[in-house]
């Protein structure tokens, strides 16, 4: 019963540790995200020569 | 007045020529600059080779991240005035100067051109419709606003609500989201009656699949955007 126990709570920390990860990551990816999307838009305002 | 209209394009070939022509015909007092967002076809060697004015991006960002990119130009070389003016054809730049007076002379942040106020010219699907009816009653629940037509891509900005997207502009589906947000944070928004025409060519970026996605995903921007504010 104790031994049960014991892996529930294991199962339960790295369940845990799991979803910390997983969010950390999305967090991650999203400002990864927002700094190419800043890049792209200097560049490309950069690259313009703007004749009408 | 200066006055600009941004084109955002993505996989316009077809159309791209057309759409700024109307521009250059029926709105002589705008400026104009293409946004294209990384297309896979000719778009850009076509503006290139016509000699319009075109911001290329090295990346594809969406249709929020190009249209900023428009925001973010015409912050920077001083306009007045910028309308969102897609590259597809739909839209009719023979309203541009109507627009803008109306939006002068009310002191508005920004104008929508809203294709049901009179209900002439291409009125989309009917599934479309209902999807856009839903959005309009989403946002009148959330905001007291009503707004006949929330997808609308034409639509007319001052200096004030320029530099306030070039700051920050939502990324998929900006529309209803944009709307919102600016509602929520006390700007004048109004719409106008236009007509908008089919597309000329290429594809929407809305398939069926993908409308289920956009209507979930819409409805939790335009309520966290509501609660957020």
């Amino acid at each position: 019963m104790e031994k049960q126990t014991f892996w529930n709570r294991c199962l339960i920390v790295m369940t845990g540790i799991m979803i910390g990860m997983l969010v950390k990551s999305f967090l991650h990816i999203g400002r990864l995200e927002k700094k190419v999307k800043w890049l792209s838009q200097r560049l490309a305002l950069m690259q313009l020569n703007i004749q009408k | 007045m200066k006055k600009i209209a941004i084109i955002p394009a993505y996989n316009e070939v077809e159309s791209i020529e057309r759409t700024v022509h109307d521009i250059k015909i029926n709105a002589k007092d705008f400026d104009y600059v293409v946004i294209d967002d990384c297309s896979t076809d000719d778009t850009k060697k076509v503006c290139e080779e016509l000699g319009f004015p075109v911001i290329s991006l090295p990346t594809n960002l969406g249709i929020g991240g190009g249209v900023q990119t428009g925001y973010l130009y015409a912050v920077k070389h001083g306009y007045d005035i910028a309308v969102q003016f897609d590259g597809d054809g739909q839209h009719d730049a023979a309203f541009l100067e109507k627009m803008a007076t109306h939006l002068e002379e009310n002191q508005l942040d920004m104008l929508i051109g809203s294709r049901y106020i009179e209900c002439q010219g291409f009125q989309s699907s009917f599934l479309r419709r209902l999807g856009i009816r839903y959005f309009t009653f989403l946002i009148r629940l959330l905001t007291g606003k009503k707004i006949t037509d929330p997808t609308s891509g034409m639509r007319m900005v001052n200096r004030r609500t320029m530099e306030f997207f070039a700051r920050s502009y939502p990324k998929d589906y900006p529309e209803p989201e944009s709307v919102t947000i600016l509602l929520k944070k006390g700007f004048a928004v109004e719409e106008i009656p236009v007509m908008m025409k089919e597309r000329d060519g290429g594809k929407s970026s809305i398939s069926f699949l993908k409308s289920i996605r956009y209507m979930v995903q819409v409805t939790l921007a335009v309520i966290a955007a509501a609660f957020h504010n």
